[in-house]
């Protein structure tokens, strides 16, 4: 018996783990761990799971992969795409925004790494939500080229690592 | 995003307050900097300033071959329909 369809079963996921972020930031009291910082790893926390997912969809639809492992085919994955780019959107903007309040927080201690971050994070946002919600074709493909450049990609992570690296206490 | 739109401002003046005072207690136990220190500051320049020349390169290098793949994209397509 199906009582929620898969979208709706996402949102729901999406909403509970929403009421979770204000928990997690308010449960760390510590000197070293201040709400900023928390802000901060649940930004990284949420990007990964949504870049991850969409990834790892879009590498399983490989007709390579599905030869290499077998048992599926592509076909049969692609209702699947809509909840997983919905759900990358979705973990996406929250994680944009969780950062963003993290550098707001912390805009005293801004660096040369973390403003790159920073101008890599609104690129990247700027254009998905351009090739999300552009009527026109052309700007589509131009979004599109932008918001799937591997060296943005790669960028990215490096900065997301070495703005890990700089600034924590370990 | 109602949630979060609504909580990071009261978090964000919080969190300032709390570092502006945590900033003047700490200001007073500073000390005086020696010159070893100032020779890894201006080494930490040349590198940020390096990371931020990079980013700012890889951004405008992906917009520019994005802009050049659309335009010649429009150009073939012109051509498709004067034949």
């Amino acid at each position: 018996m199906h009582f929620f369809s898969t979208n709706t079963k996402l949102k729901i996921f999406a909403l509970t783990f929403l009421l979770f972020v204000p928990t997690m930031v308010f449960a760390d009291d510590g000197e070293r761990n201040s709400t900023a910082v928390t802000i901060g790893w649940i930004g990284i926390i949420l990007g990964i799971i949504a870049n991850l997912s969409l990834v790892t969809f879009k590498i399983i639809r490989k007709p390579t992969i599905v030869k290499l492992v077998g048992g599926y085919d592509t076909q049969s994955l692609t209702p699947l795409y809509t909840p997983i780019l919905n759900f990358h959107i979705l973990f996406n903007s929250l994680g944009f925004f969780a950062g963003l309040s993290h550098g707001l927080m912390l805009i005293r201690g801004l660096d040369a790494i973390s403003l790159s971050l920073a101008m890599i994070m609104t690129v990247s946002m700027a254009s998905g939500i351009i090739l999300k919600y552009a009527p026109d074709k052309n700007t589509k493909f131009f979004s599109r080229l932008v918001h799937g450049q591997f060296i943005l990609a790669t960028l990215l992570i490096t900065l997301v690592i070495l703005h890990v690296l700089t600034h924590s206490r370990f | 995003m109602v949630i979060l739109s609504i909580g990071t401002p009261t978090l964000v003046f919080a969190q300032t307050e709390n570092e502006a005072n945590e900033g003047v207690s700490d200001g007073e136990k500073q000390s005086s900097t020696s010159t070893e220190s100032e020779h890894e500051g201006s080494t930490n320049s040349i590198n940020s300033s390096l990371i931020l020349f990079v980013t700012v390169i890889a951004i405008a290098s992906v917009v520019g071959y994005s802009t050049w793949k659309v335009y010649k994209t429009k150009r073939k397509a012109a051509s498709k329909n004067l034949v």
